[in-house]
């Protein structure tokens, strides 16, 4: 391979050890490429699943930053830590006998109320969500709202850590849209008429059609299947 | 006249119909609370302990929110309708006034918002009525005249104290009763008219809440008031909760009904009135007997 091909190296740090990996490489391959073994903190290696909080700090800036490491890409200079996990405090309810009084959020989670507006949880984001917005909203009842700015949480546990006020957001985010799920959004008509079919029966004429099929049968059909 | 307006948590859960009321009430005296588009909880109490400025962050937020509206709005001040709100926000603001450094410091810390400039001033609804709109001119606008009702308002302790953030004398203010004066109602002094209501003990010592509310109350009725008329939310459900337990337990003879200033300055200021009243027949009862309606 001629010189001018190759593929720019940058140093990062994992665990305070320097490493020389391939620029454009994420996060997680950055790690993988360097030998170290994900068994904890990856999980879909898609940006969904929140699995791989990661902080990091560049050289000569005082802000701490934080990725989700496989949607990444390096930049020279990393120093990185991975979160493998983050201990949370996640209340057990029973949905059938929660309301959505101005108070129901504080009611299970009643730290909310030590929020002091810092703003820690917004900037640490991956997802670029308005967490403390959620969070305040939770406070004074507003579980549309809350369940609105709460959507796209991936629940990596990123802005629990860095609350002054110990506030696990993402689980209150979580309950608020199950509320606002059960209790304010409108019913979704296609999701009931989808249920009252498989009850019906249509599904499992279909799937005993199947399970009477040999190997090769099945392959043919999933060969011939219309994809959307 | 547009104001920025800041409404609190109060006024969103417990105090909704004060909001419901106070904005119908500048709508009719022609001026607008605008909501700062967003903001978050006032602090609840403000913090004396002369170092720690992370408590102060909250108000430090809704400070530079106000910054932000008021260039649009070309104004510099905000305004409150809860009384606890309002003492919190401006105690803060009056900290980085006196205390420049601190200001520097808390603008270090948000790094992310602009810089707060230490400019805004923070009224209460209460203020622009007597300050801005004035008694005479809400005089001309009365429709429904409360002649002969028997009104004691009742200041509570967030609008007066300390010192430095009343706006108006802290042991004889007159600022509501000239306003109610003005809509025609009859006036009574109660002495405790500053006293505290019992605030926060609410959540963590009820007694404490009723000793307070008991002596307001019974001062109230001796006195031979109709109702207790408050512009603050929270001395609002402490009044109304406190004396349903006291009267359960024997310790007052009868309930004297609690109504927020904006809601009673509704009744007065619209002719068909009859679905805000529909909550206070005791008004409108009260109203006709003596000819006032
Ligand atoms: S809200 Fe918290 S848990 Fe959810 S994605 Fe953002 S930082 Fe992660
Ligand atoms: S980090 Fe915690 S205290 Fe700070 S704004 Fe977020 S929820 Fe509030
Ligand atoms: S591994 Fe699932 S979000 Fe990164």
């Amino acid at each position: 391979m001629a010189e001018s091909n190759k593929i720019p190296l940058v140093s990062v740090f994992i665990m305070g050890k320097e490493y020389k990996v391939p620029s454009g490489l994420t996060l997680m391959k950055a790690m993988e490429y360097a030998g170290y073994r994900y068994t904890r903190g990856a999980g879909c290696r898609a940006g969904f699943c929140g699995a791989c909080a990661t902080i990091y700090r560049l050289k000569n800036d005082y802000k701490l930053k934080s990725a989700l490491a496989c949607q990444t890409t390096v930049d020279e200079g990393m120093y990185l830590v991975q979160l493998p996990f983050t201990p949370a405090n996640k209340k057990k309810y029973d949905m059938e006998k929660l309301n959505i009084a101005h108070n129901a959020l504080l009611k299970e989670y009643p730290e909310i109320a030590r929020c002091i507006s810092c703003n820690s949880c917004t900037k640490v984001c991956p997802q670029e969500l308005k967490v403390m917005d959620y969070v305040q909203a939770s406070l004074r009842g507003d579980i549309e709202k809350a369940a609105t700015l709460s959507f796209d949480c991936v629940q990596c546990g990123l802005c629990a850590f860095r609350c002054p006020a110990e506030i696990t957001q993402y689980h209150v985010g979580q309950l608020a849209r199950r509320l606002n799920g059960k209790f304010v959004a409108p019913k979704a008509a296609h999701t009931e008429e989808a249920v009252a079919k498989v009850l019906s029966g249509v599904i499992k004429e279909e799937i005993s059609k199947l399970k009477a099929m040999n190997l090769a049968e099945i392959k043919e059909i999933y060969k011939k299947r219309s994809i959307e | 006249m547009e104001y920025p307006y800041y409404p609190g948590c109060t006024l969103k859960t417990t105090g909704k119909k004060d909001e419901e009321a106070a904005l119908e009430v500048a709508k009719l005296l022609g001026f607008e609370l605008k909501e700062l588009p967003t903001w978050t909880c006032c602090g609840v109490v403000y913090n004396l302990t002369s170092d720690v400025m992370a408590d102060h962050l909250s108000a430090t937020r809704t400070l530079i929110r106000a910054q932000e509206m008021g260039r649009e709005l070309n104004t510099n001040k905000l305004v409150t309708l809860c009384s606890m709100c309002y003492n919190v926000l401006k105690q803060v603001n009056l900290m980085y006034k006196n205390n420049p450094d601190k200001l520097y410091n808390v603008n270090l810390f948000m790094d992310t918002e602009e810089d707060y400039l230490g400019n805004i001033e923070i009224i209460h609804f209460l203020e622009v009525l007597y300050r801005d709109i004035g008694p005479e001119k809400i005089k001309e606008k009365v429709k429904t005249p409360l002649k002969n009702l028997k009104v004691d308002p009742y200041y509570g302790c967030m609008l007066l104290r300390p010192k430095s953030i009343a706006f108006d004398s802290q042991d004889s203010p007159h600022v509501m009763g000239d306003i109610l004066s003005a809509l025609g109602a009859k006036v009574i002094e109660n002495p405790m008219t500053v006293e505290c209501c019992g605030a926060h003990q609410i959540i963590t010592n009820k007694e404490a809440v009723l000793d307070c509310v008991q002596r307001i109350v019974t001062i109230s009725q001796s006195k031979g008031a109709d109702v207790i008329v408050t512009p603050c939310p929270l001395c609002q459900y402490n009044l109304t909760t406190a004396q349903k337990s006291l009267f359960e337990k024997g310790k007052i003879n009868q309930k004297i009904p609690v109504i927020y200033l904006s809601e009673l300055l509704r009744i007065s200021l619209t002719e068909n009135n009859e679905n805000y009243l529909k909550d206070y027949m005791f008004i409108k009862d009260k109203l006709e007997d003596r000819g006032g309606l």
